[in-house]
Parts: C-alpha cells; structure tokens; sequence
C-alpha cells in the first residue's frame, strides 16, 4: 500500500442507499428505484461515491438489473469531468444477483465495483484481462501507484498507466494524482458517517 | 345459429394450431357466434388452456360476441381446470353462466391462470410461486436451490414481454407433470400468451426496414430470441428473451414462441416441434411455451398431473 496520505477534502463524497425491496422486478419498478437512486445523486453534487447495499434484495431480474446497475453505471461513465465525477459501489451482491448483473452489465459493454456479503470484492461485467488484473492489484493493495500495477502485470509501466486510467474512466477505481484507489478502500476511508438512505 | 369449433381431445402445444386455425376461418367473416365444443376433451396442458382463453378472445372481437363454450364431460378434466382457475379467467372472454370464485386451498398447481395486466400482477404472481416453486424444483425435478431464482427471474421476464411489447392483456400458467411417453420424467410446463401486436408488430418500426421486403413473423421471432432485437433502440432493451432461452439451455429445457404465422423453438429430441415454422395459421399476439424436465441424473417420480 503506498504511503501518501490523501488529502481528506479530495476523497469523494459517500451517500448509502440500501435497496429494501426484496424483489427488484420489472423495468418500471427499476425505474423507480433508479429515479430515487438519481436523487441521491443529485443531492451530493461533486465528486461522490454511491453505495447501494443489495444485501436485502431477494432477487432481481435483468429488466432491474438494466435500471439499477447498468444505466446507474453508464450515467456516472458518461457524466461529468473530474469535479463531478461519480462512482458506484454495490455491495451485499451474492451469486443469485450476480447472473442478472452481469448480463445487464455486459449488453452495454459496462463493469462494475462489487463487493460480496463476505467482504471479497469483485469486478462485474464486461472487463478484458488485463484491466481485470489491474484491477484486482489496486483492490489487493487499496491503492497503487502505476508502477506497481505493472510489476504485477508483468509489463512495463507506461503500458500500465493507459489500463488504469481506462479503469479510472470506467468508473471502476478513483484516481488521485498518480494513484488509483479501490472504491471499497474510499469507502472505507470515507464512508463512516457517511449520509444513508433507503431506496 | 353458432358455428361449432371442435376442441381436440388432447389439447396441448401440438394441437393447439388446429383450434387456432379453426377459429381463424370461422371467425373471418366476422358474422357468426362461436361455441367451443370441448366436451370431448380429455387432456388439456397449461399451455393449452390460455391458448382457449387467447382463441375466445380473439373470436369474441372479431365477431363481436364472446363464444360459448361447452364444458369437457370428464370429470377430472374440468376438475382439473377448476384448481387451474380456468373458469374465472374465462367469464371475461367466454359467454358463460355465472361462475363461483373457486377456493385455492385444494390446488396441486404451480401457477394458476392468472391475468397480467400491469408491472403489480407480475410482482404479485413472483410472490405467489415462490414457495411452491422451491418444493416442486427442488423436490420433484432435483434442480439447486438457485434455481428457485432463477425460475423467478424467468417468470418475470416472459411475463414482462406482454407489458413492454403485447399492448394487451395476456394470462400466465404454470404445472409440473409426469411426461411418461415422451421423456419418463416429471416436467414443468409454463405458459405465457397475449393476443397483442405480436413481434412482428412490436418490432417492425425498428428493424422491418433493415429487412426490406423479408421481413416477417418468422423474421421478428429470430430477431428477438437469437440476436435479442427490441421494440426500442436502447441497447439494454430486448434481452429477456435471450436471457430467458440461455436459461432454458442450462436445463435443457425446452422453449417455443409462437407469434403471427410462425413459431420458433429451442427444441429437445424428446419433443418433434421443428425449430422453425413459417406457415402456421396467423393469429395475433405472442405465445411463449417453457418446459423444464427433471435432472435425469436423479431418479424419476411420478407425480401428480396428468401424464403424456
């Protein structure tokens, strides 16, 4: 883990929302959701950090699966520069949600920052190899540099650096200065006492 | 004075298009009354029974009166429909003399016909099957736990297709049976149907001019099952289907919509329907089939329901 603090005003801003309907079903109901989810995101304005805790939901199906995750994540891909950048970490995910996600995920050529209910965290979605290996190292490590990135991936480090910054773009590790940090290491930096609400 | 459809004796996904023929060409005039003949009927499938309801229908609004219908004389039989719910999801489409709300606590069945109208009948149908889909996947057809999720996913999805894409009312079903002759394994049967716009309706504005003159029902069908084509130019849109058909593979299942004139299926060798069908007798709205058998690495059971 590398040893530079970050400066407490550059992490994002956290907003938990834990998903309490046990059936996410049907696309109207995920739009609704969704239509909440988007407040909270509004509500935080800058740079933020959105967690949604699947740990309730029973199940969920590709039509949610599309509203919930995958236009959630592909509004924070296509919005906004560095001041407004927005992340979403879904947590409580286990492998009866994981089909649907990924599916949706995967039809718009998307991934996403998980974490299971045991605390593993995992990258859903459409990622090549090595994005998914560079990935895997900063989560390992919290935060890595580009040049650890590459060591792990065995090639040299300005071919690291593009991979990261594609993650970074991705929306699936934040970036800060010349480090990339692991949305669960954000969170965990940032997340306690962090706003919650109920979708 | 009414014109007779005859009912086939075995009412099921195979014999379902001579009804649907039947009730295409004496309905075409418009003129004449209807009555259904199903006295002889001595088998009826889920599939078979909305695809009554969906023939009333579609007779009723061509001919601006809903057909009568003459009940079948075996008793199991309209037992049988009875614990399906079969008499109160045909007072709306059939002329009947009143029917008295049946009782569920004595019904074997998975999923009794039930109307989907709106995204809360598909909610409350998910919440309905739940416990009984557990004991029956797990208990008669040997498949995972997960596959309870699964099921719900799927239930949803083809329930969905009549909300998103039909512009009409449809019915849901679902039953497990002892498919003895043709496979020697219990198999669950769900049915879905809707006499809408149809896939070739539903998707022409967006894909019939990128087919030009070959577009088509049959056209439509493999547009939306194998490339998961949709209605709308969202790309996260259409992928129900192709969702719902690679599940059907993970358990070797069986899976048919029939749509316009023509009908296409994931087959399995223990059923003859060809893959593709292109001349059928053209009917509105969509008719989806699911059939999931029995792990056959588990041992075999003969449970309740009819057998084939």
């Amino acid at each position: 883990m590398s040893g530079r603090a970050v400066p407490a005003d550059s992490w994002p801003l956290v907003a938990v929302t834990t998903l309490y309907k046990r059936d996410l079903i049907t696309r109207q109901t995920g739009r609704i959701v969704r239509s909440g989810i988007e407040g909270v995101v509004a509500e935080q304005g800058g740079r933020s950090l959105i967690v949604l805790d699947f740990q309730s939901v029973r199940i969920i199906d590709f039509s949610c699966a599309d509203e919930v995750v995958a236009k959630l994540v592909l509004g924070a891909v296509e919005h906004g520069g560095d001041e407004q950048e927005r992340f979403f970490l879904f947590r409580g995910i286990e492998e009866h949600h994981l089909d649907t996600i990924s599916f949706a995920l995967q039809r718009r050529d998307l991934a996403a920052t998980a974490q299971r209910s045991s605390g593993e965290p995992i990258l859903i979605g459409a990622a090549d190899e090595a994005e998914r290996r560079a990935w895997e190292t900063v989560c390992t490590h919290r935060r890595s540099d580009s040049a650890r990135v590459a060591s792990a991936l065995g090639i040299a480090e300005p071919s690291a650096r593009p991979v990261l910054d594609a993650l970074h773009g991705r929306r699936l590790l934040w970036r800060c200065g010349d480090e990339y940090v692991s949305l669960l290491e954000a969170f965990a930096m940032r997340g306690a006492g962090a706003a919650g609400a109920g979708a | 004075m009414s014109q007779i459809v005859v009912i086939p004796e075995d009412l099921n996904h195979h014999t379902l298009e001579q009804l649907l023929a039947d009730v295409n060409r004496l309905s075409a005039d418009g003129s004449s009354r209807l009555l259904f003949n199903a006295r002889r009927v001595r088998w009826i499938s889920p599939y078979g029974m909305i695809g009554l309801l969906a023939a009333a229908r579609v007779a009723g609004d061509r001919t601006g009166h809903p057909p009568g219908l003459e009940a079948p004389e075996l008793r199991e039989v309209r037992s049988y429909m009875e614990r399906m719910d079969f008499w109160t999801a045909a007072a709306p489409v059939f002329d009947l003399p009143s029917v008295s709300a049946r009782t569920h606590a004595d019904s074997d069945a998975l999923l009794e016909i039930t109307p989907i109208r709106s995204h809360h009948d598909v909610h409350a149908v998910v919440d309905r099957v739940r416990e009984r889909a557990a004991a029956i996947l797990e208990k008669r057809l040997h498949h995972p736990k997960t596959s309870v999720i699964q099921f719900s996913v799927m239930l949803s999805e083809v329930c969905q297709n009549i909300i998103e894409h039909a512009e009409a009312d449809g019915w849901v079903c679902a039953q497990t049976y002892h498919y003895r002759e043709r496979l020697g394994r219990d198999v669950l049967m769900l049915a879905v149907m809707d006499v809408g716009i149809g896939f070739e309706g539903s998707l022409s504005t967006e894909h019939a001019r990128r087919t030009g003159e070959g577009w088509s029902a049959a056209a439509a069908l493999e547009a939306a099952l194998l490339r998961g084509a949709s209605r709308h130019a969202d790309p996260g849109r259409g992928h129900g289907l192709q969702a719902i058909r690679r599940q059907v593979e993970r358990w070797d299942g069986e899976l048919a919509i029939r749509s316009g004139n023509a009908m296409i299926a994931r087959v399995q060798p223990w059923d003859d329907l060809p893959p593709l069908q292109e001349d059928l007798a053209p009917f509105p709205g969509a008719q989806i089939l699911v059939m999931l058998p029995a792990r056959a690495d588990r041992a075999v059971s003969a449970g309740s329901g009819a057998a084939l």
